[in-house]
């Protein structure tokens, strides 16, 4: 579907989903198919799918899929006035208004929007008199109909989720992290054979100390006492080396487990890193956090200790079973009878339990989300005097634990002693049926003995086999969470086939451009180009998708709908990390990492000098702050360190940028969370950061735009004025509005516009508070 | 401003009051300058920040060695009398307290206990290089660990 032209999209040969494959309409000889888009509703709301296929002469709707081979009815392209899309409420209506009166709607739910747009944009063009447009069809989610970055690349709302498949099955997928200690594991499992047959020995040996020497001598007849020495140290070696195997082989499971949970952490962090930032937008911290640090390092516990102690047991129940048979299959029969019974009952718990530890997991890390949630925002609380209700909350969530643990113990308790008892009654078996096949002569007492020491281990494995059902689910639960982060597929996928920036002019240009977040249009056909080396203000009230539109120009989201070009190149067909190598972005709130100021500043560029650093920060205005220091530019910041003031921090978030010399620059309402006083000292480093820069800045204040050379008025999504300051100003539209609003505020406050508002060569530019 | 200039073009001299006194190349005099090192602990002998009274900087002495003889001696002498950092050169005891940690060690100047707030004060620089930072900012160093004795390196083991 990706590379198919309008040419090849013949009435016959039209491909369309099923019910209406193969049902389309009957099409004139000279009908193309130009565009395809699904509605999902009918007119009472009901979920109903029919088919619109727009054609040179023709909108088509289909029939409901119900009866897909009726008749599809055809709308002339001649009779159609306006085609026009409304959204409210996650619900659209397509409404086309005829030339030959009245009008014709169709109603869709915003899962279906994107590609109705299309339909609508395309059909619009057509009656605009535009040509072809077959670069429309081009790299279209073949299941969604959302336009993607390149062909070939994976939709990221139609990206295959997790199926809940059986959670041991996730374990299973624990392998491909075992590859590449294949060896150590083969060894491990070699080792793991031999402690377990060295286990058995002993038992074995049992059997002929009674009947050739301990029975006998009981009778009185002399059996001489090398015989006895003799099987003793027979025990005795197999001990020790049970021993020694032991030990070597907990050791190297232990060394394989911590390896593979070491690497899942890794991998597990490095994917999240690759995510983008909606995925982070929709997580909780602290539920991440378990997941990469707790999580793990149940599956490492699981794997060194309990995987290891099950193979060895499932190991120990067929040997012994075997040896038993050998040496009495009658008796052998009658003592393994419970254990068929023993293994319907563990089934039937594993369900009920692994339910209960995936709960379990769930509560935990709802806790621990409460832990992420406060202790950053302690402040907010003690200053509303909230302690007691985070206490609530927490203590709620602690419940929650509480809760599902209990219930789970329930099952749990009751299982062990079930155990206990079967083990009982299976010694019992042994006893009487034994006791009777001595009595017939059957068997000798050694053997009973030597039954009796071999089903004793065997019952007490069952009972620590059995403990294995919870732990097991619980790292399997446990490996699934880890993996659903690692099937996440990245939504801001690499190109199949990059085109490398290098580095970049700067022209960046907004393309019809279209965001949706869930089922609300936050941009809608944004268009306009920013020159290289050109700074553009935005500006507008809050919500009207400032933000948004830098979001999507940094690519931390994909456009929903239109292009972002940087110098003739769709941002999307550049690999990410090449892409933001472009982009500097300094932030309302700037991010300091734990570490010294040299490492914040040189975030971007670790291989910075010292020259580099020291020249980046004098450009910021940030060197002599740093001076006073008591470790200069060897200083602790960020969250542990010292503490320091918003306008200082914003000077090192500038300094950061330059370091990195990008072309493209992003200013997201970097003055707006610091006084005047401080504004004037970041907006000399600012000025020097703008300097020969492509600049997109967003400024709650009028002096940040200082500089700009043109401002791109926003409202609700939309671009409705661009052009430089003055002539904004004189045509009196939303800019003059906004303007007019912000001065009289300034007034009211006894606050200038700004200081230099006389100065006729510059730009003042006001807008509204952050978007989201 | 700030810009760095050859160092051999710029004197420091001590002035009358044995004040540590700048002069920059085109003969301006600054008195009473400060001398601060812009990477105390990275790279403590280079990028050295002449500044006035009021945290200004006059200029940036890149390579300080550079400078002329009369200059560095002048420089050493003001430093020696203004630096205070102790080296730690045993460890005696690390005794954890509900809210600080004590250390009982001998230093270069003499034995010491050392009050240090948090796990954080005490900063490992390199691989065997430790900062200690006590409750009143004073800082204690350790160059190299492997030189403590078995005990010492012992203690230090919890910040590795």
């Amino acid at each position: 579907m990706s590379n198919q032209r309008t040419s090849e999209l013949h009435p016959a040969a039209a491909t369309l989903p099923e019910p209406w494959a193969g049902h389309g309409p009957r099409l004139a000889a000279n009908e193309h198919v130009r565009a395809v888009a699904e509605i999902d509703l009918a007119e009472d709301l009901r979920f109903q799918r029919r088919l619109l296929m727009l054609t040179g002469e023709n909108l088509w709707t289909s029939p409901p899929e119900g009866s897909p081979r009726g008749d599809w009815e055809p709308l002339p392209t001649s009779d159609r006035a306006t085609l026009a899309v409304h959204e409210n409420g996650g619900i659209g209506v397509l409404r086309c208004v005829k030339k030959s009166g009245g009008q014709r709607h169709w109603r869709f739910t915003t899962a279906r929007a994107a590609e109705i747009r299309r339909l609508v944009d395309s059909a619009n063009r057509q009656l605009a008199g535009g040509g072809d447009d077959a670069e429309a069809l081009e790299a279209v989610c073949p299941s969604c109909g959302a336009p993607l970055p390149s062909a070939g690349a994976v939709c990221a709302s139609c990206a295959p989720k997790d199926d809940d498949s059986a959670a041991t099955s996730t374990l299973w997928r624990l392998r491909q992290f075992a590859q590449p200690y294949a060896g150590r594991v083969a060894l491990a499992f070699l080792l793991t054979v031999a402690t377990t047959l060295a286990s058995l020995v002993p038992p074995y040996l049992t059997m002929p100390l009674m009947d050739r020497v301990l029975v006998p001598m009981q009778e009185g007849r002399d059996v001489g006492f090398g015989l006895v020495w003799w099987y003793l140290s027979g025990l005795a070696v197999a001990a020790v080396a049970a021993m020694f195997l032991g030990w070597a082989r907990t050791y190297v499971v232990a060394w394989v487990s911590e390896r593979i949970s070491a690497d899942m952490r890794t991998r597990t962090y490095a994917h999240l890193q690759k995510l983008s930032l909606e995925f982070f937008g929709g997580k909780r911290t602290g539920d991440l956090m378990t997941r990469i640090g707790s999580d793990t390092d149940n599956l490492c516990t699981f794997l060194s200790l309990h995987a290891l102690d099950f193979a060895n047991d499932l190991l120990m129940i067929v040997l012994t079973a075997c040896i038993l048979i050998s040496i009495d299959p009658m008796l052998a029969l009658a003592t393994l009878l419970p254990f068929p019974v023993i293994a319907v009952l563990v089934n039937s718990v594993r369900g009920k339990l692994r339910r209960g530890f995936d709960q379990s997991r769930r509560a935990w890390s709802r806790m621990t989300s409460v832990l992420a949630d406060t202790i950053p925002g302690i402040r907010v609380v003690k200053a509303f005097a909230q302690e007691q209700r985070e206490i609530d909350r927490f203590r709620k969530t602690n419940d929650q634990i509480l809760h599902v643990n209990d219930r789970v113990n329930r099952t749990w308790s009751y299982f062990g002693p079930v155990v206990v008892l079967l083990t009982e009654v299976g010694l019992l078996v042994i006893w009487a049926f034994g006791a009777w096949q001595v009595s017939k002569h059957e068997i000798t007492v050694g053997v009973l003995t030597a039954f009796l020491t071999y089903i004793s281990r065997f019952y007490s494995r069952l009972d620590s086999m059995s403990r294995i059902v919870s732990v097991t689910q619980r790292a399997a639960a446990g490996a699934q969470r880890v993996f659903e982060i690692l099937d996440r597929v990245p939504s801001v996928p690499e190109p199949v086939n990059p085109v490398h920036p290098g580095r970049v002019r700067g022209e960046v240009e907004f393309r019809d451009v279209g965001f949706r977040y869930g089922s609300r249009q936050v941009v809608g056909g944004v268009s306009f180009v920013v020159r290289p080396g050109e700074m553009i203000g935005l500006v507008g009230s809050s919500g009207a998708g400032k933000s948004t539109l830098v979001n999507l120009a940094c690519r931390f989201y994909d456009v929903g709908e239109g292009g972002i070009l940087v110098d003739g190149t769709d941002i999307r067909s550049f690999p990410v990390q090449e892409y933001r190598r472009n982009i500097g972005i300094v932030l309302q709130e700037p991010f300091l990492f734990f570490g010294t100021i040299a490492e914040n500043i040189a975030y971007g560029k670790p291989d910075a000098t010292r020259e580099e650093i020291v020249a980046a920060a004098r450009a910021a205005k940030a060197h002599e702050f740093i001076l006073k220091l008591s470790e200069g530019y060897d200083s602790l910041v960020g969250e542990r360190g010292q503490m320091l003031s918003g306008g200082e921090r914003q000077r090192i978030s500038i300094a950061r940028a330059l370091l990195i010399d990008p072309r493209i620059l992003i200013l997201d309402e970097a003055t707006s969370s610091v006084d005047t006083e401080t504004e004037r000292e970041i907006q000399e480093a600012l000025d020097n950061l703008i300097r020969g820069r492509t600049t997109i800045a967003i400024a709650h204040r009028l002096s940040t735009l200082r500089k700009a050379n043109r401002l791109a008025v926003m409202e609700r999504g939309r671009l409705v004025e661009l052009g430089p300051e003055a002539e904004l100003l004189a045509a009196g539209g939303a800019y003059a509005r906004l303007y007019e609003a912000q001065r009289k505020l300034a007034a009211d406050e006894g606050v200038p516009v700004s200081a230099e508002s006389s100065a006729p060569a510059e730009t003042f530019v006001l807008a509204g508070p952050q978007a989201r | 401003m700030g810009a760095s200039v050859n160092p051999s073009s710029i004197e420091l001299k001590l002035d009358d009051q044995a004040a540590l006194t700048l002069v920059l190349p085109d003969g301006v005099e600054h008195h009473d300058v400060q001398t601060i090192r812009c990477f105390p602990l990275t790279d403590p002998d280079r990028y050295l920040s002449i500044c006035d009274g009021h945290g200004r900087e006059l200029i940036c002495v890149v390579e300080p060695s550079q400078l002329t003889e009369t200059s560095r001696l002048v420089l050493a002498e003001h430093r020696k009398q203004r630096e205070f950092q102790p080296i730690v050169e045993k460890i005696h005891r690390i005794e954890h307290g509900p809210n600080a940690v004590t250390w009982t060690v001998d230093t270069d100047r003499g034995p010491h206990t050392i009050v240090v707030k948090s796990d954080d004060d005490v900063r490992r620089l390199a691989d065997r290089q430790f900062l200690v930072i006590d409750a009143h900012g004073i800082r204690f160093r350790i160059p190299d660990s492997s030189r403590l004795d078995a005990a010492g390196r012992h203690l230090l083991e919890r910040y590795l």
